[in-house]
């Protein structure tokens, strides 16, 4: 058969099990976006912790954050301290508006979102300090750790690892929920395509008296399957990306020395990832409804 | 409970046979081991040289596609026309558009509903749903029609009209087996009478009768 009309007949038919349904139809689809959603929201979560982890991973590096204003004497004075504590290798100045110059590099596309914040740079001006090796790291932030002017100091070494313990957590955890939540949702899609296959049991029953495959009698409730749970994952996606485009936002804005994972192409991936897990879904539970449609 | 034992029976290509005999003898259930509805707990039971209790599942569509069924309630889709009723048999099949457009309205033509194509079941009397339930049984050229007290519900002279439109479809050269009741019938048209009681086949005559009386 012609694959064009195979699909025509099989999208056809499973529209019509939805719109004849459509109450349970939207319940499928509520429960698949929902479960979708969970899924993506720890997804994101994980993203951002291990990102945030290479990124701290990265720097054999201790931040000395420095309080505003500083005056000129005390900055030499601490550069000349900093400069003379065994370990370092090399320091660097990051001045404020050098601070907000990397940040709008990082953002790229986004960097209207600093538009706010041009007139007051919130950022601190800084030393990067790079060490020779990582038992180092500690000592160096120790020695700085009361000297005048330093605000706050940053190092990364066992925050690493905590992250790198989060980031599994956060995928662990994910994969956990999913796999509950996908239970239900393959339960209760199951039932809606169930509906459907009573429904037109007059008609399966004529179309096995007069030879229909097997095949082509369940293509079009998998067909419904799939688009219930794409559908899912379509509205779980819209959530998700939506969700997290405001939070990368708020964050830039308020805290913008938290390094986020930029938007795209993640959210390309999710959305991708999360109609594939939706028509997977769908498929699994419209194959539990028909596996009795077989027996002749 | 035994609804079939020790039937032994042999049908050529091209004959009209009448299955006979009172409710419960099991004439459907013979049937439903033709077109492989049941499969048969002993024996074999042979299609064209192949065993259907031994066929595999995949392949009872295509031996279906080779046997037409006629009942009593017509079994027809409510909701489709006539047209639509008798394509339905053709699309499951995979047949084109083309073809499609060809056969269906000329198998309807044979059975005298040319002018009817576009009514829905309940807009048609009892014995033109059953013609079109006889034109959705030939439209994909099988080599059996097999019907199950097709004139059941039908008075005497819809019945004959649907009798003569299985006598013609056997004249072309289709197998036809009919499970009936309708004495008046088996004793006019004058072909193959196998009798069935309580599962067994009682009497098996090349061209016989049926009873007495009319119907
Ligand atoms: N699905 C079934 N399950 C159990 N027994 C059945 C079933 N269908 C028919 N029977 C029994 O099998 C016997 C033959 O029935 P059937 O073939 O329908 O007879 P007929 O068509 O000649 O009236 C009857 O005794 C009937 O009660
Ligand atoms: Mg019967």
């Amino acid at each position: 058969m012609g694959l064009f009309r195979l699909f025509a007949r099989g999208f056809r038919e499973a529209f019509r099990g939805i719109a004849a349904n459509s109450v349970l139809s939207l319940a499928s689809v509520s429960t698949a976006a929902l479960t979708l959603a969970v899924l993506a929201g720890f997804l994101v979560a994980a993203a951002n912790v291990h990102h945030l982890a290479t990124v701290v991973e990265g720097q054999l590096q201790v931040r000395v954050y420095l309080e505003d204003g500083l005056p000129e004497v005390d900055l030499r004075q601490l550069e000349a301290h900093i400069a003379g504590i065994p370990g370092v290798v090399g320091h660097a100045y990051v001045s404020q508006e050098e601070a907000l110059e990397r940040l709008r590099q990082y953002l790229g596309d986004d960097r209207f979102i600093l538009e706010a914040v041009e007139e007051a740079n919130p950022l601190p001006a800084s030393f990067e300090i790079d060490v020779l090796r990582p038992d180092l790291v500690e000592r160096v932030a120790f020695e700085l750790k009361d000297q005048p002017g330093v605000r706050e100091i940053r190092y990364s070494a066992e925050v690493v690892r905590r992250l790198l313990d989060l980031t599994n957590f956060f995928r662990l955890a994910g994969l956990a929920m999913a796999f509950l939540l996908t239970g239900v949702t393959v339960f209760i899609i199951a039932n809606t395509i169930r509906l459907t296959v009573f429904a037109r049991r007059d008609e399966i029953a004529i179309m096995k008296l007069v030879g229909a495959t097997d095949w082509y009698i369940r293509w079009p409730f998998v067909l419904e399957g799939i688009v219930l749970g794409a559908a899912g994952g379509g509205v779980a996606a819209l959530l998700a990306a939506g969700g997290y485009r405001w939070l990368f936002r708020f964050v830039v804005e308020r805290l913008p020395f938290l390094p986020l994972v930029r938007p795209e192409p993640m959210l390309h991936n999710l959305t991708l990832v999360l109609l594939a897990i939706g028509a997977l879904v769908g498929v699994v539970g419209s194959q539990i409804s028909v596996r009795r449609l077989l027996e002749v | 409970m035994v609804a079939l034992s020790g039937v032994n029976l042999r049908v050529e290509r091209g004959e009209f046979v009448f299955l006979v005999g009172a409710s419960g003898a099991g004439k459907s259930t013979l049937l439903k081991l033709l077109y492989r509805e049941e499969t048969a707990t002993r024996g074999q039971i042979l299609f064209n040289g192949r065993n259907l209790g031994r066929l595999h599942p995949s392949l009872v569509p295509h031996v279906r596609r080779k046997i037409g069924v006629v009942f009593q309630d017509c079994k027809l889709l409510p909701n489709k026309t006539a047209l639509e009723n008798v394509a339905f048999a053709l699309e499951v099949t995979g047949a084109s558009g083309r073809e499609i457009r060809r056969r269906v309205p000329a198998v309807l033509e044979l059975v005298g509903l040319s002018n009817r194509l576009r009514a829905c079941p309940h807009e048609l009397s009892s014995g033109e749903q059953q013609r079109v339930a006889l034109a959705r049984a030939i439209v994909n050229n099988p080599a059996a029609v097999i019907a199950d007290e097709p004139t059941g519900n039908l008075d005497p002279d819809t019945a004959w009209g649907i009798v003569g439109l299985l006598d013609e479809i056997n004249r072309r050269g289709r197998t036809v087996i009919m499970a009936t009741h309708a004495q008046g019938i088996v004793n006019r048209l004058n072909r193959r009478v196998v009798a069935l009681v309580e599962g067994r086949i009682n009497r098996d005559d090349r061209q016989g009768g049926y009873g007495h009386g009319p119907f």
